[in-house]
């Protein structure tokens, strides 16, 4: 996808999660940081060239890929390099800039709550609000430098 | 997790749910495959085809005869939550267009997981212990 419309995902998911109780609505409000946090990586990692801004939409598994046909429906198709689903799940193909990679970092802290708290029923503390909410503001002031300056992250 | 503790996933996630449009369709399309998922193993649990220590965390990494016995059984609280997880790749991961009209559908499959889960009763199947295989086994 390209770089403007993962933008435009993270301001709407962001706004979002801006609104939402961070203790009431824990999960969406943590969900959608990991989201934003996600996309945004995403348009950081086009503008630094370490991956490319392809028209296919990345699915739930590594390398496969929706496709839009001639006739306006989808398919499924395996390729490599176009959006990332999970840091933690990817390979890269050419060297992550320090800053990028320290942005990567701060979302692996992120993603570290999601099954416990989500999904294992891990009680959520205030000290894990903060954590969530440290780790996802660092992801985005450094993508977001990463996209706004020419070349991308260095 | 146990039922209950589902439950309560689920029910705090869909309050939050009735907090955002589907204008923000991805929100709500993510609200709704937690809710929706939360609802399933929930299903799953107290149908005895799956145990507490075992929940399912996206239906497409099920594993396969997990899968199809659940369809068998209750094929449209399967379809309904796959249909919500195939519109993630489609409108939160990417731009497809119709988000709001798929954000719409995700709520209504949300209502019919929800439904089945709160309708599934002990089906006296074999334990799921003795079934269960795991791709670590």
């Amino acid at each position: 996808m390209d770089i403007a419309s993962h933008m435009e995902k993270v301001a709407r998911m962001d706004a979002v999660h801006r609104r939402l109780d961070r203790e009431a609505d824990f999960e969406l409000w943590y969900w959608m940081a990991l989201d934003a946090g996600n996309q945004a990586m995403n348009a950081a990692l086009h503008a630094s060239g370490i991956t490319a801004e392809e028209p296919e939409l990345a699915s739930q598994v590594n390398d496969i890929y929706m496709r839009q046909t001639d006739s306006g429906g989808w398919e499924r198709v395996v390729k490599r390099g176009a959006d990332i689903i999970h840091p933690q799940m990817s390979e890269f193909d050419k060297p992550v800039p320090a800053a990028l990679q320290e942005a990567i970092e701060a979302l692996h802290t992120l993603e570290s709550y999601r099954d416990p708290c989500i999904r294992l029923g891990k009680e959520v503390t205030p000290e894990i609000i903060e954590a969530c909410d440290a780790a996802y503001e660092k992801v985005l002031s450094i993508t977001r430098e990463a996209v706004a300056s020419p070349g991308g992250a260095s | 997790m146990t039922p209950e503790r589902h439950r309560e996933f689920a029910k705090r996630i869909t309050r939050s749910l009735e907090k955002v449009t589907t204008a923000e369709y991805e929100a709500v399309i993510e609200a709704c495959m937690l809710a929706g998922t939360h609802w399933f193993n929930l299903a799953l649990h107290e149908m005895e085809m799956s145990a507490p220590d075992h929940d399912v965390l996206h239906i497409e990494f099920m594993v396969v005869h997990e899968r199809r016995k659940a369809w068998l059984v209750v094929p449209a609280m399967v379809e309904a939550l796959e249909r919500i997880e195939d519109m993630r790749g489609l409108h939160v991961r990417g731009n497809a267009a119709d988000g709001d009209k798929a954000a719409a559908a995700a709520v209504l499959c949300l209502g019919v997981i929800r439904e089945a889960a709160l309708d599934a009763k002990p089906l006296g199947l074999t334990s799921p212990h003795l079934g269960h295989v795991s791709l670590d086994d």
